[in-house]
């Protein structure tokens, strides 16, 4: 914008010059101030751009659910590292020993033991549920609805909670009234009536049967997902080579179901270190000598029971950095692209 | 004499082969449904009758372990407890997720991998580990008298696995209806709400009930953060109310158990499609 000498102002004499000049100077300032204004806008443009910008659109609209995440992960295991460095019962002041707790966990059978039971926990659900899965989930994708009645049927037990699970399996066990007990006895098997959750020896393994049951439905129709997914050109294809079922199985259906794999092996990974504290806890509490006692229940129990809470939180954060680490590599592995031929 | 026209291949009919598959699978589906239908026959009987004969079928309809059920233990207030941790839980995961899941799928930004890769690791790690901490950051915020805390928890749990099952569903929309809807005027919000959600609302009920069925199970949480019986959630009240130290009265608990366990057993039995589309398609 400026402004033109309008023609009725007369510009004759020394009073016409000073209101040239003052027009001039008008002129500059209005330019001034539309250089300034243009400035304005542009930085105006620029906070627009930055606020319509895909990166903060994006961590915006991550935000609660990464606050989510910090709040009650990051933080926790924060405060665990710190609880972990004091010896506190929990209610009254903290003293602070340093790396004590951590020494002390390392010295202490008990520990180990539960280390043991638990990586032997997570190695029988991994060697029971995915090939029982895996063997379900190929011999049941046909489109059958009598195969869907199957498959809904093995499924089922995923309804159920952990905890009314682990009271059916109690019951199930239950020396003395449990039905698998009679059951023997009907048949005349009574040297095999035994005391199913109450013997070092045998608690374990009637726990990995009970969770079987819970949970290779799950892993079953995750593989089943995968399945499905493989293009039927690869199986037309593979048929001019070779008629063999065992090879197009290790060939072309195992490879190409590595993601599911991961997942099966993440949720049972996870499910050791997690969901089947639960159900433990409701069907031996840890059994009988510590034979069934998870990493997770030790310190439960060393945490509410023992009143060791400075304790507890070492093995907790010993706990988490080993599952973090095992964690890794399939987490980059999922987030990568998906393997074709 | 030839026939003639039209003659059907002739297809081998593995009978034996076919009888085989039948008679195992039923023998596996006994297996893992036999427990429940047998603990469901086990609520009609009497403590007498379970005692003498476990195994048959009850021989009258005794009505009276459910009425116990409801007037021995807190079981009407379990369920409102829990009917109130799942309802808002669900809405907070459904929300948080699906934001996050659009963002991961759709705004192209260069730390979208990172993210994404961050949420999956959430969803890896189990929040059992952090058990301790968690009780104590409770107790000192003075959360654990309340449900909130438990609800926060389970939110944090599952967005994890509701970002990843959104993420894929966002990405099976094709853009273009999007770069129409920013032709027409819409901003980015505006073309999530009106245009992105009517098309993903089959992932958001998948995420529902995927997330429904764990709030509605979770146990181990409930029973550490939780400081109350009045409390509880169906889970730990059906364990802490029916399961006794020496003596148990299995009946009663059979009946606590069929009736805890029916909502989830509607979903399987209406929704069976959904749960199994959600659990097959959580990939990328």
């Amino acid at each position: 914008m400026t402004i033109s000498c309008p023609n009725n102002i007369c510009f004759v004499g020394a009073r016409g010059i000073y209101k040239y000049i003052f027009i001039i100077k008008l002129n500059n300032k209005i330019r001034e101030g539309e250089a300034i204004n243009n400035r304005f806008m542009d930085r105006l443009g620029k906070w627009r751009q930055f606020l319509l910008s895909p990166n903060l659109v994006g961590w915006l609209m991550c935000m609660p659910a990464l606050v989510f995440g910090v709040l009650f992960f990051l933080v926790p295991a924060f405060v665990g590292f710190l609880i972990s460095l004091y010896d506190w019962d929990g209610v009254t002041s903290m003293t602070f020993i340093g790396l004590d707790n951590y020494i002390e966990v390392f010295k202490i059978h008990r520990y180990w033991n539960a280390m043991l039971v638990n990586w032997l926990t997570f190695f029988g659900c991994l060697l029971t549920q995915i090939p029982l899965a895996l063997f379900f989930a190929i011999t049941l994708s046909k489109k059958s609805p009598i195969a869907k009645v199957y498959r809904s049927a093995i499924f089922a037990p995923r309804m159920l909670s952990v905890a009314a699970a682990g009271l059916l399996w109690s019951l199930v066990f239950d020396p003395y009234e449990g039905p698998l007990n009679q059951l023997l006895e009907k048949i005349g098997l009574e040297s095999l009536t035994f005391s199913w959750l109450g013997e070092p020896n045998t608690a374990l393994i009637s726990l990995l049967i009970a969770s079987s049951w819970l949970y290779f439905g799950f892993h079953m129709i995750i593989f089943m997902g995968g399945l499905a997914s493989i293009p039927k050109e690869y199986y037309e294809s593979v048929q001019l080579d070779t008629n063999n079922g065992l090879m197009v199985l290790w060939y072309i259906t195992i490879p190409l179901l590595r993601e599911q794999f991961l997942i099966s092996f993440v949720i049972v990974f996870s499910g050791t270190f997690g969901a089947l504290i639960g159900f433990f806890s409701l069907m031996t509490g840890g059994g009988p000598s510590g034979s069934t006692e998870l990493l997770g229940l030790y310190m439960v129990s060393q945490a509410f029971r023992a009143n060791r809470f400075g304790y507890a939180s070492a093995i907790g954060v010993i706990t988490f950095f080993i599952v973090f680490i095992v964690l890794l590599w399939p987490v980059i592995q999922t987030s990568r692209k998906r393997l074709e031929y | 004499m030839r026939k003639q026209g039209y003659q059907p291949l002739r297809v081998k009919k593995y009978i034996f082969r076919d009888l085989l598959f039948h008679t195992f699978y039923t023998l596996v589906s006994a297996a893992t449904l036999g427990p429940i239908i047998w603990i469901f026959m086990l609520s009609f009987k009497t403590k007498k009758e379970f005692a003498t004969n476990p195994l048959s079928l009850p021989r009258s309809f005794f009505l009276g372990n459910y009425i116990n059920a409801f007037t021995d233990s807190l079981l009407t207030t379990f369920f409102m407890n829990s009917i109130i941790v799942t309802s808002i839980a669900l809405a907070l995961i459904l929300i948080i997720s699906t934001l996050a899941g659009y963002s991961l799928a759709r705004i192209k930004f260069s730390s979208s991998r990172i993210l994404f890769m961050i949420f999956v690791m959430l969803d890896g790690l189990p929040i059992y580990i952090l058990i301790i901490p968690l009780y104590v950051m409770l107790n000192f915020l003075k959360l654990d008298n309340y449900l909130w805390g438990l609800i926060f928890t389970y939110v944090a749990m599952r967005t994890g696995v509701s970002i990843i099952i959104m993420r894929g569903f966002f990405r099976s929309i094709p853009s273009y209806l999007e770069d129409a809807a920013k032709i027409d005027g819409c901003n980015l919000l505006q073309s999530l709400w009106y245009i992105m959600l009517p098309i993903v609302r089959p992932g958001l009920t998948v995420a529902a009930i995927m997330n429904f069925i764990f709030v509605w199970n979770e146990y181990y949480l409930a029973t550490i953060l939780l400081s109350k019986m009045t409390l509880f959630t169906v889970p730990p009240g059906l364990s802490c109310s029916f399961m006794g130290r020496y003596t148990t009265n299995w009946p009663a608990m059979a009946a606590g158990f069929t009736l805890t366990i029916i909502p989830t057993f509607l979903v399987f039995i209406f929704l069976q499609d959904k749960i199994i589309k959600g659990w097959s398609t959580i990939d990328k």
